[in-house]
């Protein structure tokens, strides 16, 4: 019995150290699929814009929305919310910069969204100065080894 | 006197751990963060001069409302393409590993740390989009253009390395080789301002 729960332990501070919360997402975001995506340089510095047709339609409409800060926001909210995110952020690197500058966006967006919101978001995002983005998205195995 | 230690009841706490096990599998959410990363222009001070680009080297890509590309042709017009072209049109476009060519992008030589004496395409992509643009499709076309430039580097690191993958080259201070590759063969795209045109929405 005692090493049962030894065993369980252990489990739980894998899984404790491993986790980063799940997302409240209200958007529905079907990221669209690509042969060339990469993984994130440094995922920690970097912070999440989605951007989809709301789940709840009844209460927010059927139109493309964008959610930050767990909440859906208009492109007005952008800015605050990367004054915000790098004000967590910001810490010393080794070569003297603030991490903060190096803050990359992450677009999670739906593949129907028009173009035009997303210029919109990216037109804010240049506003406030976070010009690193990342465009989300799932890797299209199949085709990758189709064209190999 | 010695007084004998109570034991402490444990049998609760493989429940309690297992509980809190269960929590964590629920809320956990291992990243699988994967995309394309971009680095967006910063906008332009107020009075600046806009730089002056030859029109040989811009090569136009342009999505419309009904998500159908155009791109130009040598002589400047413009021609449908099919995502499938794309890569192999902007591979022949950016393209430096090549004689002077009146008909495509200038060649400038640079001096790069670790490849000496190369020359560097001064070709543009210049990406263009309709407001109604769905996603989906700027983003196959972002996918193809990082595909073409891939290539472009890997041939570049395999003829002059000998590895056919450029991000497999050193990445460190004294010697980064990959860098030298990215400069050789720049991710030269350029955004321009959505417009209303080619469509009626």
């Amino acid at each position: 019995m005692g090493s049962m729960s030894d065993i369980i332990f252990m489990l739980l501070f894998f899984f404790m150290v491993i986790t980063s919360m799940r997302e409240n997402t209200l958007v529905a975001t079907n990221v669209p699929m690509g042969t060339e995506v990469a993984k994130l340089d440094d995922p920690s510095n970097s912070c999440t814009v989605y951007i989809g047709i709301p789940e709840d339609k009844q209460k927010f409409g059927s139109n493309p929305r964008i959610q930050v800060n767990d909440q859906l926001s208009k492109k007005d909210d952008i800015i605050p919310f990367i004054e915000m995110q790098r004000s967590q952020h910001s810490r010393l690197m080794e070569d003297g910069s603030n991490a903060a500058d190096q803050l990359t966006t992450i677009i999670k967006s739906d593949k129907t969204v028009p173009m035009g919101l997303i210029n919109e978001v990216k037109q804010e995002l240049r506003q406030a100065g976070a010009l690193r983005i990342f465009y989300n998205a799932a890797e299209d195995a199949k085709r990758k080894q189709q064209q190999q | 006197m010695a007084r004998k230690t109570p034991g402490l009841n444990t049998s609760s706490m493989a429940d309690i751990s297992f509980l809190l096990l269960a929590f964590f599998l629920m809320v956990s959410d291992i990243k699988t963060d994967k995309g394309i990363a971009r680095v967006l222009p910063p906008i332009p001070k107020e009075n600046a001069e806009k730089p002056e680009i030859h029109q040989r080297n811009i090569f136009t890509v342009l999505v419309n409302a009904d998500d159908r590309i155009l791109t130009t042709t040598t002589t400047g017009g413009l021609e449908p393409c099919s995502i499938d072209q794309l890569k192999d049109r902007v591979k022949k476009f950016l393209n430096s590993n090549r004689g002077e060519n009146p008909l495509l992008p200038e060649l400038e030589p640079t001096d790069i740390e670790g490849l000496g004496r190369i020359n560097v395409s001064k070709g543009v992509i210049s990406l263009q989009c309709h407001n109604s643009t769905s996603y989906d499709k700027y983003f196959q076309v972002q996918n193809e253009l990082t595909a073409a430039i891939t290539e472009l580097r890997n041939e570049l690191s395999s003829n002059r390395f000998g590895r056919s993958n450029y991000m497999d080259l050193p990445n460190v201070k004294e010697n980064n080789l990959r860098k030298a590759v990215e400069k050789a063969v720049p991710m030269a795209i350029s955004e321009a301002k959505p417009s209303n045109m080619g469509g009626t929405n």
